[in-house]
């Protein structure tokens, strides 16, 4: 009975200290694995992002920090109460990243919207540039249509003088039109014109009247027969009765230079009959039709 | 006779709570295939370049759950590897959210550059 007794002593004193041995492992002093998933679950609770866009997520932290508190509760061993909370931390953690996750997807959404929008605002700006500069080429191309058109109107213009030049049987030479009276036209030895000379002047006065800005070089020559001063001045003298003669046809008589060359420049021989009657002779030169100004139909800023 | 009958089975009782706690269940095979898929989906959502802190502890944990198992600690292994899956879906979670902030950022710097442009436009 003595032994008996010894026993349930021992036993006894065994099974407090087995239960001291229990209620060791579960200590109630703060688990700092626990106050640090506690602190960051309430951080991440508190941001407003987090809330808004991973509810779901923060409530399965939720989950795993009750569940690390009720272990600290339960008087669980202190590195069961760590190990939970440490997943609740993670977990915590996760929500805040799926925040950060949905803030950023969100953000990409609406970039994509502003993304479209600055696309379409830069194609109609190209447009908006390519658009003037057509209407710079436009404008250029009207104002070289208007410059080939002028162009062409004085050609035609040149083309039309040229022709009337020629119906009055002028000669193009290096010196421009070249027509000559010949000396049939004067009474032999005399600067007279005769009768038959006036169907020319009129003709001559005619062109001159239809082109203004024209002016006239009349030159007097002679053959080589007799004086040189004689020749000199029957030239002379015959030029400017061609040069009165258009002066009274209304021709202004400043537009007109009359001078006698006498015997000097020769077109032909004067060995022979035939080529003494061929230098002998009124040449009427006109300026080269190309020199003829034409500024008043000429585009403005176009350079000739 | 009955007394020391009584503690005896108190202690055996105390003792078997004991040892309940601290033995095991089945070994953790389900857990573990879960923590290992959850880092395949980790690394292959780019963790090892965004988050490779969580990513490199979720592998460890692994492995040392993998010797726990063998040495039949199932419940020290089981808790382990509920640990390195929360790592592993921070990791996750963490390149996921890493990788959409680098996009949301490249996106706005493209619409800056392309408001840029618009603006030189319209000075033309």
């Amino acid at each position: 009975m003595k032994n008996n007794q010894t026993m349930f002593k021992s036993t006894l004193a065994l099974t407090a200290g087995l239960a001291l041995l229990t209620a060791g492992c579960a200590s109630k002093q703060p688990n700092s694995a626990l106050e640090s998933a506690q602190a960051t679950y309430a951080r991440v609770n508190d941001a407003p992002t987090v809330n808004e866009y991973s509810t779901e997520d923060l409530n399965i932290a939720k989950q795993k920090l009750d569940y690390a508190m009720k272990a600290k509760k339960d008087k669980k061993d202190e590195y069961i109460v760590s190990q939970r909370a440490y997943v609740a931390e993670q977990y915590a953690l996760i929500a805040e990243q799926r925040s950060t996750l949905l803030k950023y997807q969100a953000n990409i959404t609406n970039g994509k919207l502003e993304r479209t929008q600055a696309q379409m605002d830069l194609r109609a700006s190209e447009a908006n540039s390519a658009r003037s500069a057509a209407e710079v080429l436009s404008a250029k191309a009207e104002q070289l249509e208007l410059e080939v058109a002028a162009r062409e109107a004085k050609l035609k213009a040149q083309l039309a003088e040229l022709e009337e030049l020629k119906a009055l049987q002028a000669r193009n030479t290096d010196r421009g039109m070249v027509l000559t009276l010949g000396d049939v036209l004067f009474a032999t030895g005399e600067s007279t014109l005769r009768e038959g000379a006036y169907q020319n002047v009129n003709r001559v006065a005619g062109f001159l009247k239809n082109y203004p800005d024209r002016s006239l070089v009349i030159e007097g020559h002679t053959d080589s027969t007799g004086d040189d001063n004689f020749n000199y001045k029957l030239s002379m003298e015959r030029a400017n009765a061609v040069r009165f003669a258009l002066a009274n046809q209304g021709i202004d008589p400043s537009r007109i230079t009359a001078r006698g060359l006498g015997e000097t420049s020769p077109v032909a021989s004067n060995d022979n009959a035939a080529g003494r009657q061929r230098n002998r002779r009124v040449d009427l030169i006109f300026d080269h039709v190309e020199q003829t100004q034409f500024t008043e139909t000429t585009v403005s800023g176009i350079d000739e | 006779m009955n007394v020391p009958k009584i503690a005896t089975a108190l202690t055996a009782m105390v003792i078997l709570t004991q040892v309940a706690a601290c033995s095991s269940g089945p070994p953790p095979r389900q857990e573990l295939s879960l923590t290992q898929s959850s880092i395949r989906s980790a690394e292959a959502a780019g963790a090892i370049t965004h988050a490779s802190k969580p990513f490199r502890l979720a592998q460890q944990k692994v492995t040392t759950a993998q010797s726990l198992i063998e040495k039949k600690k199932f419940d020290k292994a089981r808790m382990l590897l509920e640990s390195a899956t929360a790592d592993a879906e921070l990791a996750e979670a963490t390149a996921e959210a890493e990788k959409s902030r680098l996009a949301s950022e490249e996106l706005t710097e493209s619409i800056a550059l392309m408001k840029e442009e618009i603006a030189r436009a319209q000075d033309n």
